[in-house]
């Protein structure tokens, strides 16, 4: 059983219908189908707890 | 032909190639009216150094249907080349086709797995995923820029880590700017 991906499919899927997601895996050669989505979820989780928005392409300048 | 777009534009751009520049042609250029994006403490880049989603998305992130966001892990802080490149690859899922999304669990689940299991299915979607850090690097650095730092390199007069930086890119991406097979590439992923 997959708990974070079953976690992660739910909130992007059934909670929401988003048409897309695509990812850019680390340097860990052994990481599995979950490590990735549970990445994910701890990102959400953040943000539910009030982490503010940083722009990416501002630190680009 | 949205990307081909990109790919023209971004030739009479002198110099740096700006992600932000970038950003702002690619949603000029596709059916993404938005590009909200994270800098994120919770992502370790060990395991995910950056995702893209597309809308529609409840809380805590809203994003309308035509919305996507990128999220580009923190401790990627001291590594600028690698968080301008991971941003490039994902911001290049804006000009996915349909058949590509991932807008399933099932999809998404077969996209997983496959980063996993080489011997797992090559899926549409997985598919987009090479196809975008294809279309990246064709936009990371202008073509004459290229060809430029080719006759370089082929004179011994340049190295690859030189380039790397020139265009601020990691040394191991920048290779392949220069694989005998680079142009070809280039047209195939053009569409």
């Amino acid at each position: 059983m997959h708990i974070e991906l079953e976690a992660l499919k739910k909130r992007l899927y059934i909670d929401s219908k988003v048409k897309n997601i695509k990812f850019f895996p680390g340097s860990e050669r052994d990481a599995s189908p979950d490590d990735f989505a549970r990445e994910i979820n701890k990102f959400f989780a953040e943000l539910e707890n009030g982490e503010k928005e940083i722009n990416v392409t501002e630190l680009d300048e | 032909m949205s990307y081909k777009k990109l790919y023209d534009q971004i030739q009479t751009i002198k110099g740096k190639i700006s992600v932000r520049v970038l950003r702002d042609f690619a949603i000029g250029f596709s059916s993404i009216t938005r590009v909200r994006e994270q800098w994120s403490s919770a992502l370790d880049s060990a395991f995910m150094a950056g995702f893209y989603v597309e809308g529609p998305l409840g809380p805590p992130v809203p994003l309308a249907e035509t919305e996507a966001m990128i999220v580009i892990g923190r401790d990627l802080a001291k590594n600028k080349h690698m968080r301008r490149f991971v941003y490039a690859k994902e911001l290049m899922h804006v000009f996915d086709l349909a058949e590509e999304k991932v807008d399933s669990g099932e999809k998404l689940d077969r996209l997983a797995e496959r980063f996993t299991d080489p011997s797992a299915e090559l899926s549409p979607q997985f598919r987009s995923e090479h196809v975008a850090f294809w279309r990246a690097l064709g936009v990371l650095c202008q073509e004459d820029r290229r060809r430029v730092f080719q006759k370089q390199l082929e004179a011994g007069q340049m190295t690859v880590e030189v380039v790397a930086t020139a265009i601020q890119i990691p040394t191991v991406y920048a290779r392949n700017l220069f694989r005998s097979d680079f142009a070809d590439i280039v047209n195939k992923i053009m569409g």
